[in-house]
C-alpha cells in the first residue's frame, strides 16, 4: 500500500499544494482588501470557500482513477493495495480541505471582521455546528469523483450518468447545508406551527444528511472496490 | 549475430568450428588461453549459453580444458586431435560429395583421380 | 531474490464468444532468455498479460513459485512486464513525462538500478522532462527497454521491444540485453515479430499460434529438426516419404519441400539445406502456404 500511495503522491502532492496555494491567495487577497468590507473576487471565494473547494476536489478525484490505475497495475501494483492507497489519498485531500475550511471559517471571528451575519453563509456551508458534515461531504464528493473517472474510462455513456448523479448529490448536499440547516432550526421551533413530521424532518436535518452521505459514500466505495479489483490493464 | 556466423548450420557448431580452425592454423597454441564464453557471446552477439555449448563440445573432445577461475585453454595435442577428428569426417564431408557431384556430371573414376592429382600438383608448386 | 518458476496450466481466455487462448500450458524456468514468437493476433500479449496478473483468465492456473500470481505481492515484485507505451491514454494525450515513468518504476521494482537507468537515458539520448506524447515511436520503444533493463526484476518480460527501432538500434538492444543477461543471469521473455535477427539471442523459443503453444524448446534443437529438401518432384517425394512435410513450393519441375525430419537422414538425389528460425516459423505458422 505504501508503494501505491507514494506512486499516487507524485501527482496528488502537487494537487494538495495547489489547494493550499489557492487558499493562501484567497485569504491574502481578502485581508489585503479590507477583510470582507470590499466586494471582490477574493471575498466571494472566501465566503464560498467550502463550496469551491469541493469542485476542485471532484476534478482531482476524477483524474485519480483513470490513467493512474492503469499505470500502477502495469507496474505490478496489487489492486487491493491501490484501493487502500486511494483511500489514503482521499483522506489526505479531505484533511487538507477540512483544516483550510476551519481556518477560513474561524478568521472573521478571530480578526473581528464586522458584520457576523455576513459570514453565516460561510459557516453553514461548512456544516454549521455539525463539524463532521463538511469532511463527510468532501469524502463523498471525492468518492463520486473517483467513481466518475473509473466509469467514464470504460463507458462514456455510463460515465456521464455517474457525473450527473454526482452533481445532484453535490448540489443537494450543499443546498441543504446552506439553506436547510438554518431553515430547519426555524421550522423546528414548535411555535412555527408546522406539522410534527415536518418538524422532525427538518429538525433532524444534520442527522438525515449524515446518514444520506454515509450511504452514498458506502455505495461508491463498494462499486470502486469491485471495479478496481477486477481491473485489467489496456 | 555478427559477421562470419551464418544460418546454414547451428551456431554452437560454427563457434566450435571456428575455434578448431584457429587451433589448426596455429592462431592458438597449446596451453594458450582462448576467448571466454562471455567474450565469444559478446563478440558475436549471441546467447552465452550457445557459446558455452560450442566450447563444451571442444572440452568433451579433449581439445580445450578449463582452468578454474581463469578460463579455457588449448589442451596438449589439441591440433593433432582436431586433425584426427576432421580426418574421420573428411570422407563424409568432402570425398563422398565430390564423388556424388562427379557422378552427376558423368565423370569417370579416372577423370576424377586425374583432377585430384592435378590439384595436388598445383598445391605443391605454390 | 531467488527466482521461482512461472507456470501456466490449462489456461483459457475468451473475449466474448471468441476463444483467444486454448488450454495453454507453459513453464518458464529461471535463467534463460526466451523468445516468444507468433503472428499478429496469435495471443502473445494476452498470454503475457495473464501471466503477469494484469489481465484476467477464464480458466486454468497461473502460478509463481507455486502460488497463484493474482494479487500476489511477492510474484508481482519479482516480475516486470514492460509493455508498449501509448501516446494517448483514456483521457486524451499521454502527458506523463519520462521522469514519472522512471520514478514509478523506482517505487514498484525493488531491484531498480537508478545508475543503470541514468546510463541508458544518456546512451539513448532521452530527455527525462519530455512528455510521452512528444516522443517518436523509436523513443517510446527505448523508454520501454530502459525500464525493463533497469528494473533488474528476476523475470523481465518485453512485449515487442524492437517495434519502433531502426536496425542499428535493434542491434544495440540485443547487445544490451545479452550484456545484462551475461552479468546477472536474469530470466527474460521477449516477444517479437522480428524473428531472424533475434534468433541467436534466444536460448529457448516459444511459438504460439492461434492461441496454442506449438513449440517450447531450445532454439538450436528446434531448428535442427527441419530441413529444406529440393530437387525433382519424384526425388523429393521419395526422400521425404514418411516425414512431416510442412510446406512445398514448386517452380516448374523443381520442387522444394520444408520437412520436419527430426534428425532422420535424408538420402537420394536431392539437395538438403538447413532452415533458420524464421523459415521454421513461417513453415509452422504459415499454414501450408509458402
Amino acid at each position: 500500500m505504501g508503494k501505491s500511495f507514494r506512486f499516487l503522491f507524485q501527482f496528488t502532492g502537487w494537487n494538495v499544494l495547489a489547494i493550499l496555494a489557492f487558499a493562501v491567495i484567497v485569504i491574502a487577497g481578502t485581508i489585503a482588501t479590507g477583510g470582507g468590507e470590499a466586494d471582490n473576487l477574493f471575498v466571494t471565494y472566501f465566503r464560498t470557500f467550502p463550496f469551491v473547494a469541493q469542485w476542485i476536489l471532484y476534478i482531482f478525484a476524477f483524474a485519480l482513477c483513470t490513467s493512474n490505475l492503469n499505470l500502477a497495475v502495469s507496474f505490478g501494483a496489487r489492486r487491493r493495495d491501490f484501493f487502500w492507497a486511494l483511500q489514503g489519498t482521499l483522506l489526505l485531500y479531505t484533511a487538507t480541505c477540512w483544516v483550510l475550511q476551519a481556518v477560513i471559517t474561524a478568521m472573521p471571528g478571530l480578526l473581528r471582521w464586522g458584520n457576523q451575519e455576513e459570514w453565516e453563509l460561510l459557516f453553514n456551508l461548512g456544516g454549521g455546528d455539525s463539524i463532521w458534515l463538511y469532511p463527510l461531504l468532501c469524502l463523498c464528493v471525492l468518492a463520486l469523483g473517483c467513481l466518475s473517472g473509473l466509469v467514464f474510462g470504460r463507458s462514456k455513456a455510463m460515465g456521464a450518468l455517474v457525473i450527473f448523479v454526482s452533481f445532484l448529490v453535490f448540489f443537494a448536499g450543499m443546498i441543504l447545508m446552506m439553506v436547510g440547516i438554518p431553515a430547519g432550526e426555524a421550522i423546528a421551533d414548535p411555535s412555527s406551527g408546522l406539522s410534527g413530521t415536518l418538524i422532525a424532518l427538518w429538525g433532524n436535518l444534520p442527522l438525515l444528511l449524515t446518514l444520506g452521505l454515509l450511504i452514498v459514500l458506502a455505495v461508491c466505495e463498494a462499486i470502486i472496490y469491485r471495479t478496481v479489483s477486477r481491473f485489467t490493464v489496456r | 549475430m555478427h559477421g562470419t556466423l551464418n544460418d546454414q548450420s547451428l551456431i554452437y557448431l560454427q563457434i566450435a568450428q571456428m575455434l578448431e580452425d584457429d587451433i589448426l592454423r596455429g592462431v592458438y597454441h597449446e596451453e594458450e588461453q582462448v576467448p571466454s564464453t562471455n567474450e565469444l557471446a559478446r563478440g558475436y552477439n549471441i546467447n552465452p549459453a550457445t557459446a558455452a555449448k560450442g566450447v563444451n563440445l571442444l572440452v568433451s573432445d579433449g581439445i580445450l580444458y578449463k582452468k578454474r577461475g581463469i578460463g579455457m585453454f588449448v589442451a596438449k595435442g589439441a591440433a593433432e586431435t582436431v586433425r584426427r577428428k576432421r580426418r574421420d569426417a573428411f570422407y563424409n564431408t568432402y570425398v563422398k560429395p565430390l564423388v556424388q557431384e562427379g557422378t552427376s556430371l558423368s565423370l569417370t573414376g579416372e577423370e576424377l583421380l586425374a583432377m585430384v592429382n592435378r590439384a595436388i600438383e598445383e598445391g605443391e608448386s605454390k | 531474490m531467488s527466482t521461482g518458476i512461472l507456470k501456466a496450466v490449462g489456461l483459457c481466455k475468451s473475449y466474448g464468444s471468441t476463444e483467444v487462448l486454448h488450454n495453454l500450458d507453459l513453464e518458464i524456468l529461471p535463467g534463460k532468455i526466451y523468445g516468444l514468437i507468433g503472428r499478429n493476433g496469435a495471443g502473445k500479449t494476452t498470454l503475457l498479460s495473464i501471466l503477469t496478473a494484469q489481465n484476467t483468465k477464464n480458466s486454468g492456473e497461473v502460478t509463481y513459485d507455486g502460488a497463484p500470481v493474482w494479487e500476489n505481492a511477492e510474484a508481482l515484485s519479482h516480475i516486470c512486464f514492460s509493455r508498449e507505451l501509448q501516446p494517448t491514454l483514456f483521457s486524451g494525450q499521454n502527458n506523463l513525462k519520462i521522469r514519472h515513468y522512471l520514478r514509478s518504476a523506482a517505487i514498484y521494482y525493488p531491484g531498480w538500478d537508478r545508475k543503470y537507468a541514468q546510463r541508458l537515458l544518456a546512451e539513448f539520448k532521452l530527455d527525462e522532462k519530455k512528455k510521452i506524447c512528444q516522443l517518436s515511436k523509436g523513443q517510446m520503444s527505448m523508454v520501454t527497454i530502459l525500464i525493463a533493463l533497469a528494473s533488474r526484476a528476476p523475470i523481465t518480460i518485453l512485449d515487442e521491444p524492437a517495434a519502433g527501432l531502426d536496425v542499428v538500434m535493434r542491434e544495440r538492444f540485443y547487445q544490451l540485453l545479452l550484456e545484462e543477461f551475461t552479468q546477472t543471469g536474469r530470466t527474460f521473455i521477449v516477444s517479437t515479430h522480428i524473428i531472424e535477427e533475434a534468433a541467436s539471442v534466444f536460448e529457448q523459443v516459444i511459438i504460439i499460434d492461434e492461441g496454442r503453444i506449438l513449440e517450447n524448446c531450445p532454439t538450436d534443437e528446434l531448428i535442427d529438426q527441419f530441413r529444406y529438401v529440393s530437387g525433382s518432384e519424384e526425388a523429393v517425394a521419395q526422400a521425404t516419404a514418411g516425414m512431416e512435410v510442412l510446406s512445398v513450393y514448386q517452380v516448374g519441375r523443381h520442387k522444394t519441400a520444408a520437412v520436419r525430419c527430426r534428425g532422420k537422414q535424408i538420402s537420394g538425389d536431392v539437395d538438403v539445406s538447413a532452415m533458420n528460425l524464421q523459415n521454421v516459423f513461417v513453415a509452422l505458422c504459415g499454414h501450408g502456404d509458402a
